[in-house]
């Protein structure tokens, strides 16, 4: 277990980790989406939709081939994982929502979830998507 | 003539100078030539020619002088002939008839006739007028009808969703005409027991309520006009229709109008051609939604409608239709020009190859975007033995969040779970229903939202965590129920150590009213295994305004949504009894063994659990493992549970 100052330093460093990856990601989903697998791990998740694309390069495939998008966030929630269940790795549960508009598409609002984790790697510790869960605000087709 | 056109001239100068009705007359007529139908099916007199100008020039003082002075022209006729004292089709207004007559203001106030006879009637927003005759009722309806058409004829009309409510009877007409003529028989019909009949027309202006019976009716109706082989629908004259004349249907009406393309988007989206002549169809905008959804949609008859300009054709586009008719609608009278014409409905729809039956030179494009949106799917399980611990979870979650005591929730949470809850509302779909605009007030006070809650301090505060501060927040949220046929379920992350996912759909809170809005929600949940079930750690929930469409279809599916809990009976813990792999759920679990038994599990085709029983009795040893299954696999000795996932 980590102290409570401790605890109280992480969930400060989730909020601004939170706006800062949302500001970044967004900007590239809308204006450089072909660098946007960058931010997923090799063996990442997205979930658009109810279309799943597991790993990095499926991803970047997937998210090039939606039409182009813009992206208005209203809102934004963070928290750091409880490191017991990720045994120690600082990892954040992201969750933003606002409005999107796809190609000459009406505007629709959606909902995202990251899980992102700071992973070490040889250019030193970076922020990576574990998981990503995308859905348009709309009724569901079952 | 051109002495009548002098003295009318003349007269009417001082006639306004002077009179301030005058000037609404002027007005009215102005009004006119804007919303008039060039078509002028039924019209004759004034009212069609000041259409029949319309589209002559731009010089609006020309239109005027020239529609004063046609209006004066008609009316001398009118005054010099029979002086048919019924025949009131050429003057809407009888006070001018008699202003002209020179009779002048004394002789208007000893009129006889009462005052209201003689208002003008304006021109309705919707193009349609509501005819009330007071204690109507006791009357035969054929008798009413065929009197009204014996006094004004030749002009006819069909009264549409004829009833009579209590005492008096209500129908309506689309025609401004016969609704003024209508006006003017105003105690001019003597009926059988000595009195006269009262009869009251105004515009039409109330939002139609589409209910599930009428939503029934439109679906027989549509069928019928709907043909398959070319996917074509036949909506032209739609409240016309031998089953919804008697009802009032009007299709320019948005209420009506949405029902009927959310009928084309549900049962046929890939509909190739819509026919909507005839319908006074005056704006799409509130369709727009809708609209967009005919991606299939190439052949569009909009013609003898009431479009006013060609911003009204606005909400079609980006559709890709080729072929449109437009013909007899304001719009068209605006020019002059073909050329301008067709540049600016391409505008809108510019993939379009034929306008009013004229063939366009192709349409040169750029090589756009082709991106489609892939199409939305329901839940997504990332590993098929995590979807009956995804739904087993969060049915017995939702039964108690949903009952009136949330306190056995404390159970799913970990002594040191974090929960936090942001809310925002979503503007695009804040006017598209009263339902819908309704603030999310009971939500503001934890709204842990980032984009507004900058303060470090309140940041922490926002963030409930451990069993008493989340029990306490969750207890103190609105009562609420939540529609299981809305919810998508996306399981992403699945391992023995970890559950990660995301729940979305729509709730109501309950108490109050029976029609309370419908909000959508998000859930982001961290599980972890914990004893013999499992348990959350970390839990973010948005909750918003749902939209129009959510909102429609939410509690649709099942009349019983959510099987009421009666007093949840006491201990729920563990939350959930499956017995997957109970010592794995130790905190701090170490991961190296996780993969082993997940590989053991991966090559022996077992389950968890039983994987990580056989690595236990072997000692970790993965190859040990293995080779004992083998033996015991030939020996037939393991039970067949062992491979249930």
């Amino acid at each position: 277990m980590i102290g409570k100052e401790q605890l109280k330093d992480k969930i400060r460093d989730a909020c601004n980790t939170a706006e800062e990856f949302t500001k970044l990601y967004y900007e590239s989903m809308d204006r450089s989406r072909h660098q946007l697998s960058r931010h997923y791990m090799d063996t990442a998740l997205l979930v658009w939709n109810g279309t799943g694309s597991v790993g990095k390069d499926q991803i970047q495939k997937f998210l090039e081939a939606l039409p182009t998008s813009q992206h208005t966030v209203n809102s934004l929630d963070a928290q750091p994982v409880m490191e017991e269940a990720v045994s120690g790795q600082f990892t954040l549960l992201i969750q933003a929502a606002g409005s999107v508009h796809f190609g000459s598409g009406e505007t629709k609002p959606f909902q995202q979830t990251f899980l992102i984790t700071a992973q070490v790697l040889a250019q030193g510790i970076k922020w990576k998507i574990v998981s990503d869960c995308y859905r348009l605000q709309e009724p569901i087709e079952s | 003539m051109p002495k009548r056109g002098g003295m009318g001239r003349n007269f009417n100068k001082t006639y306004f100078e002077h009179d301030n009705r005058g000037e609404e007359v002027r007005r009215t007529v102005s009004f006119k030539s804007t919303r008039g139908n060039p078509s002028g099916s039924s019209v004759g007199g004034g009212v069609g020619v000041v259409r029949a100008y319309t589209g002559v020039g731009r010089n609006s003082l020309k239109y005027h002088k020239s529609i004063r002075n046609h209006l004066q022209y008609d009316t001398d006729v009118d005054m010099g002939g029979s002086g048919r004292e019924k025949n009131f089709s050429n003057a809407p207004d009888g006070r001018r008839r008699m202003g002209k007559r020179g009779f002048g203001r004394r002789g208007r106030q000893s009129s006889p006739a009462p005052n209201r006879t003689f208002q003008p009637l304006p021109k309705s927003n919707t193009f349609w007028y509501r005819i009330l005759i007071p204690f109507g009722a006791k009357y035969e309806k054929k008798w009413i009808v065929d009197s009204l058409i014996a006094n004004i004829a030749p002009a006819t009309f069909t009264p549409y969703g004829y009833e009579a409510p209590g005492r008096d009877v209500i129908f309506y007409v689309d025609d401004h005409q016969v609704a003024t003529k209508l006006k003017n028989l105003y105690r001019r019909i003597s009926t059988d027991d000595g009195h006269k009949l009262n009869i009251l027309v105004k515009g039409f202006n109330h939002p139609i309520k589409v209910d599930d019976a009428l939503k029934e009716v439109l679906k027989v109706v549509m069928a019928r006009r709907f043909r398959p082989d070319v996917r074509s629908l036949d909506l032209s004259r739609f409240h016309a229709d031998p089953d919804l004349h008697e009802r009032f249907v009007p299709l320019n009406q948005e209420s009506v109008l949405s029902a009927v393309l959310s009928l084309v988007v549900e049962h046929c989206p890939t509909l190739h051609a819509i026919d909507l002549s005839h319908n006074s169809i005056y704006s799409l905008e509130g369709v727009k939604s809708l609209v967009s959804k005919l991606s299939h949609l190439r052949i569009l008859h909009l013609a003898n409608n009431q479009m006013e300009d060609v911003t009204k054709l606005d909400p079609l586009k980006g559709l890709a239709v080729e072929e449109l008719l437009i013909t007899s609608n304001p719009l068209c009278a605006r020019y002059t020009e073909q050329g301008a014409y067709v540049t600016d409905v391409r505008k809108r729809l510019r993939k379009l190859l034929k306008l009013d039956e004229v063939v366009l030179p192709p349409p040169i494009l750029f090589d756009e975007e082709t991106a489609q949106l892939p199409p939305s799917k329901g839940s997504y399980m990332c590993a098929e033995q995590g979807k009956d611990i995804a739904r087993q979870f969060l049915e017995q979650f939702y039964a108690i969040y949903d009952s009136p005591n949330r306190e056995p929730l404390r159970d799913a949470y970990h002594e040191s779970a974090m929960l936090s809850m942001s809310c925002h509302i979503n503007s695009q779909n804040r006017n598209s229903g009263p339902r819908d605009k309704a603030m999310l007030n009971a939500y503001q006070t934890n709204n842990r939202n980032l984009k507004r809650v900058t303060d470090s301090d309140r940041r922490l505060r926002y963030l409930m965590s451990g069993h008493a501060e989340i029990m306490k927040f969750l207890c103190s949220l609105p009562s609420s129920q939540h529609d299981p046929h809305s919810f998508a379920v996306d399981l992403l992350l699945y391992t023995p150590q970890l559950i990660q996912l995301c729940l979305c759909g729509v709730f109501r809170e309950t108490g109050a009213s029976s029609n309370m809005p419908v909000r959508a929600f998000s859930r982001s949940i961290v599980i972890v295994p914990q004893g013999q079930g499992f348990c959350i750690v970390n839990e973010t929930i948005n909750i918003t305004n749902a939209t129009s469409a959510q909102a429609d279809a939410a509690f649709k599916t099942s009349l019983a949504p959510v099987a009421p809990v009666p007093a949840v009976p006491a201990p729920v813990v563990p939350l959930m009894p499956v017995p997957v792999s109970p010592s794995v759920g130790a905190p701090g679990q170490d991961l190296a063994k996780l993969q082993m038994v997940e590989h053991v599990s991966n090559v022996s085709g077992m389950n968890l659990f039983y994987s990580e029983e056989c690595l236990k009795q072997n000692s970790w040893n993965v190859e040990h493992a293995l080779h004992a299954f083998q033996l015991l696999q030939k020996q037939g000795t393991i039970p067949n549970e062992a491979f249930v996932r």
